[in-house]
């Protein structure tokens, strides 16, 4: 629950509310794994940029990435960690609460 | 963002892997077999009419194969669906499992009792197994497009039986309803295969995110 006496920065998530970022969670939290590619072509990055952020939310815990073969070619999956689940579920409760219409109050 | 919006990226994300249009060239040579077998089951009998079809069935799954293989997977990517999604398509199977068993002995059924039984009691039980069968995938896979492939293909047999008996198709009108059925199928597939292939990263139109934050 956000605090009324709270200025936004203070609960908001810095690193699932940037909005790159914000399309990688959602987009795992739908999902079990993905590789980068797959991201890719969903959350329409680029290379460059995709590996920043994915980097960023491997930091913070949110996200765990899987290097494997498959056959002989290497394969790296992105997944979505305990953690970065329950940090984006209370992401979306926060932000319904804090964006819900004045005359629900 | 509230749950419908996950729900729709889930959707998405589902169709963007599976709905590729190759499922569709596949279900089209099925009922392109529907439409040839009968035509040649006057010189190969029954039983080889329809043997005949498995090398052409085996063509058509290895080539699938590879185009996911050399063509999609590359372009698209590989994921792993959530446990949700996964319990729609084993519950999809088995559906489609009882479908095809219930279809297998109302065929047998008809087949053996020709005789005896109309053969528009035959033709419309043929239709409603290929539309609850068809309605079921288009539910499960959230797939509109299969559950028009249904109707059609359901309305083939009773039209085929009605052109039939007034003398303007041959074999029950098999090869004229299910062929042109399997070339809508055909051609639906081959749209679908050249759409859902995506554009090079960054090309004309397709949006790229530059992902700046803080």
């Amino acid at each position: 629950m956000s605090d009324p006496g709270q200025r936004p920065d203070q609960w908001i998530d810095a690193v699932i509310h940037a909005p790159a970022r914000l399309q990688i969670v959602m987009q795992l939290f739908v999902i079990d794994a993905a590789d980068a590619t797959f991201l890719l072509n969903r959350t329409g990055l680029t290379w460059g940029n995709l590996s920043t952020h994915i980097s960023k939310l491997e930091e913070a815990g949110y996200v765990s990435v899987e290097k494997a073969f498959q056959g002989k070619k290497p394969r790296t999956m992105i997944r979505l960690t305990n953690k970065g689940r329950s940090a984006f579920e209370t992401y979306r409760s926060k932000m319904q609460e804090a964006l819900s219409d004045p005359g629900d109050a | 963002m509230n749950d419908t919006d996950l729900k729709r990226i889930e959707r998405a994300t589902f169709r963007s892997v599976v709905d590729s249009g190759l499922w569709d060239i596949f279900l089209a040579s099925i009922v392109a077999m529907l439409a040839i077998a009968p035509l040649l089951s006057v010189h190969l009998g029954d039983f080889w009419s329809s043997a005949v079809f498995l090398p052409v069935y085996a063509a058509v799954i290895l080539m699938i194969r590879v185009v996911q293989v050399r063509v999609i997977r590359p372009r698209i990517g590989v994921v792993e669906f959530a446990r949700p999604r996964r319990q729609r398509l084993v519950l999809l199977s088995v559906i489609m499992l009882v479908v095809n068993v219930v279809a297998l002995i109302a065929g047998f059924v008809a087949f053996t009792r020709v005789p005896t039984v109309d053969g528009r009691i035959v033709s419309l039980t043929l239709s409603l197994v290929i539309l609850v069968g068809f309605s079921a995938a288009a539910f499960f896979l959230e797939i509109p497009r299969v559950f028009f492939y249904g109707l059609l293909l359901a309305a083939a047999p009773p039209i085929g039986e009605a052109l039939f008996v007034r003398g303007y198709a041959s074999h029950h009108g098999f090869p004229v309803v299910f062929g042109v059925g399997a070339t809508v199928i055909l051609l639906c597939g081959i749209v679908r295969f050249i759409q859902f292939l995506p554009r090079p990263q960054g090309a004309d139109g397709l949006p790229v995110v530059e992902g700046t934050d803080e």
